[in-house]
């Protein structure tokens, strides 16, 4: 089971918005749209401007083909606690993310889902995560002000 | 269109310009200064004296420090905007009218409001440019670091350290360190604009004024976007809370061939002492796979 599914789709994870951590993710990828993506990771490289995932997946004819995905970068990573091993060879992962601009096996991951469901945040500019915390504060603000 | 502009003639138009340009930076210093320092509910000092180490410290922004409980509603929300767009935010998270609002609406509502105040204030020139720049032209993408104000306008903490004659400010990975001389030199003339430019300080109260200049074209704020010529200079005010905890800049960007009038900019940090620069290797980035 795996696969690629091209997802356009609206909602909260999906708006173009806020600051990524160093480029416009219009550089490589499309911004409004999103795509779903499982694999099997071969790689996981701890760098800047953004920490990759190399990984394979299997293509709607069965063949299995090589992807990359791009996050944010290593140091806000690790700041959000990842480590530099955080994905190893081997770990079967569900990706979230912008499909690359070119067509190219490449993928912008807003979130990933490890095997036993955990889902981890950590791309491009964390925006996922952020803007969850910020929806939270927001609401508490908003009853707050209310009382 | 490249914004590459022929450095001999910005030479030139800047030697011509001379003590106009000046008049040109300090009249603009003088009318964003008289935007107040009341930002977001939050008092900052101006008539203070200025502490040797006032702005010393590690310094982050909302989107590496998110977690932090000194941000308040509005600063969660912040980001490199325009006075006319933090008075749009305002009204938005405090009249309850708009409490059907998610975050992502606000978000996308402030996203816009900002790009058209700023594009309101694009030359013919920079809007040619930005109908034909391709983000995948970013340099940094190739491990390029940093100019100037892309570097001011960045989102990664940053370190101030102050010392007799210069202040620096370091950040991480792709932004650049830079130095900023306050012993009182002027700029030095006829130099060739570089990435960096040159800066120098100066304190007016306890108010730390930058101004910089010979700053080369270049990427200002990709996500908004903003670009630079090499006939750009900038001033930035920095601000401390009476508390000490919170850093205001107000950053003005004065580039008469992408924009009409002076691009003012806010963003407030905050002190957090407890977070460290940390490096990583560069990896260029192809797009292609």
């Amino acid at each position: 089971m795996t696969g690629k599914d091209l997802i356009l789709i609206c909602g909260a994870l999906l708006v173009s918005i806020s600051a990524p951590a160093h480029h416009n993710p219009a550089a490589h990828y499309l911004v409004d749209e999103r795509m779903q993506i499982t694999g099997v990771v071969t790689e996981f490289r701890a760098v800047n401007p953004h920490a990759r995932i190399y990984f394979n997946a299997v293509n709607a004819e069965g063949a299995q083909e090589a992807w990359m995905a791009e996050g944010d970068s290593i140091i806000n990573l690790r700041r959000a606690g990842w480590t530099d091993d955080q994905l190893k060879p081997g770990d079967r992962i569900r990706i979230l993310g912008r499909p690359s601009r070119t067509g190219s096996n490449l993928v912008e991951w807003t979130f990933i889902t490890l095997p036993n469901g955990t889902e981890v945040g950590g791309g491009n500019g964390q925006q996922g995560e952020r803007l969850r915390i910020i929806e939270a504060r927001l609401e508490e603000f908003r009853q707050q002000r209310g009382q | 269109m490249k914004i590459v502009v022929n450095p001999i003639r910005a030479l030139s138009i800047r030697a011509a310009l001379g003590r106009f340009h000046r008049l040109i930076l300090a009249g603009a210093a003088i009318a964003v200064s008289c935007l107040g320092c009341l930002t977001l509910g939050v008092r900052f000092s101006e008539a203070q004296e200025v502490l040797p180490s006032a702005f010393e410290g590690i310094w982050s922004t909302t989107v590496t420090a998110i977690t932090h409980p000194d941000w308040t509603i509005d600063d969660l929300f912040a980001c490199n905007c325009t006075r006319e767009t933090y008075e749009y935010l305002d009204q938005l998270l405090h009249d309850p009218a708009n409490d059907h609002l998610s975050a992502a609406d606000i978000q996308q509502a402030i996203r816009g409001r900002n790009l058209a105040a700023i594009e309101g204030l694009f030359t013919e020139t920079a809007k040619e440019y930005a109908l034909t720049y391709d983000h995948a032209d970013d340099p940094s993408i190739q491990c390029e670091y940093f100019g100037a104000f892309r570097t001011v306008l960045h989102n990664d903490p940053i370190l101030i350290e102050q010392y007799e004659d210069h202040i620096s400010i370091k950040g991480e990975d792709m932004t650049s360190d830079r130095i900023i001389y306050t012993d009182g030199r002027s700029h030095p003339e006829n130099e060739t604009p570089s990435p960096l430019g040159h800066s120098i300080g100066w304190y007016e109260g306890s108010t730390l004024v930058v101004e910089t200049i010979n700053v080369s074209a270049n990427i200002a704020e990709d996500n908004l976007p903003i670009h630079n010529s090499d006939e750009a200079s900038s001033i930035e005010r920095y601000t401390r809370s009476e508390d000490g905890s919170r850093l205001h800049m107000e950053f003005t960007l004065i580039d008469p061939v992408m924009f009409n009038e002076p691009l003012v900019l806010e963003r407030t940090r905050l002190l957090t002492p407890e977070v460290d620069l940390l490096d990583a290797p560069c990896e260029s980035i192809s797009g292609e796979f």
